[in-house]
Order: C-alpha cells, then sequence, then structure tokens
C-alpha cells in the first residue's frame, strides 16, 4: 500500500539524493578527513530517515485510514509490515546513495565491504526505531517536528557508532568494524523487540 | 431462531471528554433478532457511544460485554472510516477479508450493492454514494456475528437504501446489531431503541 | 512520608555543611573542588530517576487491571525531577570540567550520555504536551520511556570503548576517607531529597485529583 504513495518515496529519494550533491559541492572537493565523510553520510542518513521514515504512521493519521487499519488487521501485523517496508525502503534508499556519496566525496573507501556492513546495520537501527517512533509521533496529532525531537535522543547514539564504524572502513583497508556492526544490529534487535511489546499501546487508542 | 449466544451489551456508560460528561448511565442490549438504534440529536455522543460498544474507546465508567468477543467478530462502519483511496475496491476487500471464505464473498456482495462495474477501480474515484456502500461491504464481508453501524445509510440512494435494508432484514436473526442514527427508517428497523442527549 | 521529610531536612543541610566544612580541599581544585559533592549525587539522581520513571512506565502499560492508578503521572514527576537533575548535573560538571581541563566542553562518554538523557527528558515532555488531554497520553508516554529505557543500556556499553575519556574513573581521584564519607553523605542525601520532592508532587497530584 506504501509503495502507492510514489509520491512520498520519491520526495525521500530525491531529497537524500540532494543533499547528498549539496553536501559533495560544498565540501567543495577538498580531501575531507574519513570522519568528517562518515559523519557526513550520517547525517544525510539521518535527515532522510526524518523525511522519509515518519510517513510509515503519521501519514495514516493524517489521512484518517488509521481507524480502518485497527479494524482490519490485528496490531501484529501492523507493526510487522510497517517495520518490513521502513527496513526495505531505508535499506534500498542506501544502496543508491552510498555509492553516490562515495563517487562525489573525494578518497575512495578503503574497505568496501565493511563499509556496506556498518552502513546497513545503521539504517537497520534507524528504520527499525523510526517505526515504532512515528507511531508514537502518530498518535500526537501528526507533526513532523515531534517526531524530530523524539527520534534524536534515541538515534544520535546509533549515529555516532555507525559513523566511527564507517569512518574506519573509510580509512583502514580490509576492516569489517566487527564489534561496531554487531552493536548496531543488536540495537536494531532490541528496538523490534521493544516495539513489539509496547505497539499494542500506543496503536490501541481509547 | 434467533441464536441466544449473539449479544452486544452495556450497562451503566458513561463517558467524559477533559471533564465534560458526553453521556452517562446508558443500558443497552441488542441481540441477534432484536437491533437496537441510537438516537439522539448531533453531537450527542451516538457514535461515540457505537465505538465504545465495539472496543474502539474506553467507557469512563461502565462495562460491555459482547459476545462472542474478539475483534474478528466485529463489523464496524462509520462516516469517520477513510479507506485507502489508492486502492481499488477488490483490492481493499481483499485487504479486510480475514479469510477465504471472506474473500470469496467479496465479488457476490459488490454486485449485490451495484458496485461490480468499479471493482477494479481507485476507491479515490468514488461518489459518496459508493463509498458508503462499499464501506457497508467491508463490514460485513467477514460475516461477523457483531455489527456497528454508524448512519449506514446516509449518502446513499433509494435502491442503495434498499439494498442495505434487504441485506440487514435477511441477516439479523443471526447478527446483533447496533445501528447510531438520526434517520427514521434506520432507528424503525430496529426493535430497541435507545436515546441520547 | 514524614520520616522522609524529616530525614530530608537533616539530611541535606547536613550534606551541604559538609560538603563545605567538613571535607578537605579536593587536591588540585581547591576549594572549588567541593562541587563534586553536588555534581556526582545530581548525575546519580539524574539516572536513578529516570530509572524510576522507566520502570512507573512499565508497570503502568502492564497493569491492565487499572490496580494502580496514575502510574504514568508518577513517571512524569520523576522525570521532572530527572530534568532538572540533569541540567544541574551538566551545569556543575561543565563548570568542574572547565576549572580542571581548560574547556567547559568535551563530549566525552559521561558528558554526551548525560546529554542524551537531557535529550530524552526533554523529547518525553513535549510528547506528553503533545499529547495533552487525551485518553492515552499516559500509555504513548510511557511507551516512549520504554523505547528509550531500551536504547540506554546500548549507550552506557558502547562509550567507553569508542572514545578515550577525560572523566576521572572512580577510583582516580585521591580521595581520603572523609571526602568520601562526605561524598556517600551528600549522595545519601539527595536521594532523600529526590524521594521528597518525589512523594510531594504525587501527592499533590492526587490532591488535585481527589475527586477521579
Amino acid at each position: 500500500m506504501e509503495l502507492r504513495e510514489k509520491s512520498a518515496l520519491n520526495i525521500a529519494f530525491a531529497f537524500a539524493f540532494i543533499s547528498t550533491l549539496a553536501v559533495s559541492l560544498v565540501a567543495g572537493g577538498a580531501a575531507l578527513g574519513a570522519r568528517e565523510r562518515a559523519l557526513l553520510f550520517w547525517l544525510i542518513m539521518f535527515f532522510s530517515a526524518m523525511s522519509g521514515l515518519s510517513h510509515a504512521f503519521v501519514r495514516e493519521e493524517e489521512r484518517g485510514t488509521a481507524l480502518f487499519l485497527r479494524l482490519s488487521s490485528p496490531p501484529a501485523a501492523v507493526l510487522s509490515a510497517k517495520l518490513l517496508f521502513n527496513l526495505l525502503f531505508f535499506l534500498a534508499l542506501q544502496a543508491v546513495i552510498a555509492p553516490l556519496f562515495v563517487f562525489f566525496m573525494e578518497g575512495g573507501v578503503a574497505s568496501p565491504a565493511g563499509f556496506a556492513f556498518s552502513a546497513l546495520a545503521g539504517g537497520a537501527a534507524l528504520a527499525s526505531s523510526a517505526t515504532v517512533l512515528s507511531a508514537i509521533a502518530a498518535k500526537s496529532g501528526a507533526r513532523g517536528s515531534l517526531f524530530t525531537v523524539i527520534s534524536f535522543p534515541v538515534m544520535l547514539p546509533v549515529l555516532i557508532t555507525a559513523a566511527g564504524a564507517t569512518a574506519d572502513c573509510i580509512e583502514t583497508p580490509g576492516t569489517l568494524a566487527g564489534s561496531e556492526t554487531v552493536f548496531l544490529l543488536a540495537f536494531s534487535g532490541a528496538m523490534i523487540a521493544v516495539s513489539y511489546l509496547v505497539f499494542e499501546y500506543i496503536w490501541i487508542d481509547e | 431462531m434467533a441464536e441466544t449466544h449473539i449479544y452486544i451489551e452495556g450497562t451503566s456508560l458513561a463517558k467524559g471528554f477533559n471533564g465534560r460528561m458526553i453521556f452517562s448511565g446508558i443500558g443497552i442490549r441488542a441481540a441477534a433478532g432484536s437491533p437496537v438504534a441510537v438516537t439522539g440529536p448531533n453531537g450527542s455522543g451516538k457514535s461515540t457511544l457505537l465505538e465504545i460498544l465495539a472496543g474502539l474507546r474506553k467507557p469512563t465508567s461502565g462495562e460491555v460485554r459482547r459476545a462472542p468477543g474478539g475483534a474478528e467478530a466485529i463489523g464496524f462502519m462509520s462516516p469517520r472510516l477513510t479507506l485507502y483511496g489508492e486502492l481499488t475496491a477488490l483490492e481493499l476487500l481483499e485487504f479486510a477479508a480475514k479469510s477465504s471464505g471472506a474473500s470469496a464473498r467479496a465479488l457476490p456482495l459488490l454486485e449485490g450493492f451495484g458496485l461490480s462495474a468499479h471493482g477494479h477501480s481507485r476507491i479515490g474515484s468514488f461518489s459518496t454514494g459508493m463509498l458508503q456502500r462499499l464501506k457497508f461491504i467491508t463490514a460485513v464481508i467477514n460475516d461477523p456475528p457483531l455489527l456497528f453501524l454508524d448512519e449506514p445509510c446516509s449518502n446513499l440512494d433509494a435502491p442503495g437504501r434498499d439494498a442495505i435494508f434487504k441485506y440487514l432484514r435477511s441477516l439479523q436473526e443471526k447478527k446483533a446489531i447496533v445501528i447510531a442514527t438520526n434517520d427514521a427508517a434506520e432507528a424503525d428497523f430496529c426493535a430497541g431503541r435507545v436515546g441520547l442527549g | 512520608m514524614k520520616h522522609i521529610a524529616r530525614l530530608t531536612h537533616i539530611a541535606m543541610p547536613a550534606a551541604v555543611v559538609m560538603a563545605f566544612l567538613f571535607a578537605p580541599a579536593v587536591d588540585v581544585h581547591g576549594e572549588t573542588g567541593r562541587l563534586l559533592f553536588f555534581h556526582v549525587p545530581l548525575a546519580w539522581i539524574a539516572a536513578l530517576a529516570f530509572a524510576v520513571a522507566g520502570a512507573l512506565s512499565i508497570v503502568h502499560l502492564a497493569d491492565r487491571s487499572g490496580r494502580w492508578a496514575h502510574l504514568d503521572a508518577k513517571a512524569r514527576h520523576s522525570a521532572a525531577i530527572g530534568l532538572a537533575a540533569t541540567v544541574l548535573a551538566t551545569a556543575t560538571g561543565s563548570v568542574w570540567a572547565k576549572m580542571s581541563w581548560g574547556s567547559y566542553w568535551n563530549w566525552d562518554p559521561r558528558e554526551t550520555s548525560i546529554i542524551i538523557l537531557m535529550l530524552v527528558y526533554i523529547a518525553y515532555f513535549s510528547l506528553d504536551s503533545a499529547l495533552a488531554g487525551r485518553g492515552n497520553r499516559g500509555r504513548v508516554a510511557s511507551a516512549y520511556l520504554i523505547i528509550a529505557m531500551a536504547a540506554m543500556p546500548f549507550f552506557i556499553f558502547i562509550f567507553p570503548r569508542l572514545f578515550g575519556s577525560l572523566h576521572p574513573r572512580s577510583g582516580s581521584l585521591e580521595t581520603d576517607a572523609v571526602t568520601r564519607i562526605t561524598l556517600l553523605v551528600s549522595i545519601a542525601a539527595h536521594t532523600l531529597l529526590y524521594l521528597y520532592v518525589f512523594s510531594l508532587k504525587n501527592r499533590v497530584f492526587a490532591l488535585e485529583h481527589v475527586t477521579e
């Protein structure tokens, strides 16, 4: 169903694309250190997540279809569907943006496999936390800014960890940034577990 | 013969928002074979009461009992229900259907309500009358024993109304029905009445 | 309740007095080092308040029969104290940092985690006020705290590995017995203060809601 709303998807992609371009323009070809590039990458990821992932639930409330959804599907199914979509969407986004990013920024990536892994793990972490947070934000008047406010504290450590991992991968050949990637995956797992535990209380509105 | 183990019952129901009581002390019982209408002027809380009875909201005080329990036993329609505009009618019904038996009912229901030509059209293009009929279909597609209908005939022309009443009449021995309404015909259909406001 | 009140009335002034008069000036920092006796307890309270709020939130959601009323309000009260404590802890920590290492902020793990905790509190209250007046306010706010709580262990866990730390580890400050005692007393006093304010807020709330 979400796929039908092509406009929203396109906007999210466009946003990520434009920010990548903008960032590389501003950087002006100056050789940025690995840390800075990693940070920029994850900033772009974060803001793309903010614009793209909130829709999972916020739009249901805005359009009023939440009631119908609630009537026709059990809560766990709703959450699973939204989670799956957010994960796939964000991973697809990353698959497009990451190569672009590497292309536009000076200096290559020493460890592409590690880069890919850490990006995916971080993306999973962002997407899994964003889904349940989007449900929370949707219940409170569906304002996009609130979503960002409540997401930031939860996601900030993900960003920091992921940036560190990515920086390592940019610098050091052959590294897989193992510990950070595991951390991010564990975080995703924890977020998904908590989401299921807590979702019903958020979704069911009495 | 009306089945006695299908009913919707509310006792001493009260609902308040932000310190303002909308209604209180409401008792209601709808059983298979005796549908009940909830009547009252606009704003008297009919929709809210309906939602409480359907378990979509909690009352401030009082108790609701439904037999059979469970979310699958409930069919609900309301003017406030919004359907996914970008889906086609058949897709939406497929989504709402909780079993293959239910899916099989989609086409016959669409025909019965004169929508068979629009099965593959996007809901966003439907007129209000068509939407109303489709909403009714989504409420009954799973053949739930308990029906909660909020103004089921609003926005409908005469053929549409007839179709709905015909359908309800054929079912009423087997289902417990509560209708929230301002409309005389809808209220008359029901054996019992609860007035609000 | 009365006991806590009385204890607090004794303990807090005692802690203050001890901090200023009893304990010797902490080595490098001179008189200003006494800040330690407030900074550490404040940070502790910030964490404690969060844990309490989180625990209350869990019980609030788990309690389907409504046996314990208004746990969400209590969680909110704890969070409010926590927020205040976080702000103060950050402020005192920042001053300390300036004195010890010359700059107000350094992004070391402890500092970062307290900032994150502050962000969580701020987000919580933003969410809470956006939900004002709605029936699901308590549940949704509780859900958020639980999510934040689930995220916390990860941050605490990972940080020391990622960054070097300027923050003194517990054993590294040269402390003598007197200083340690003072610190412990201060921590205890602050805890009592927390409990006192917490119970006060709860009681005020209960009084306001007598009609329910």
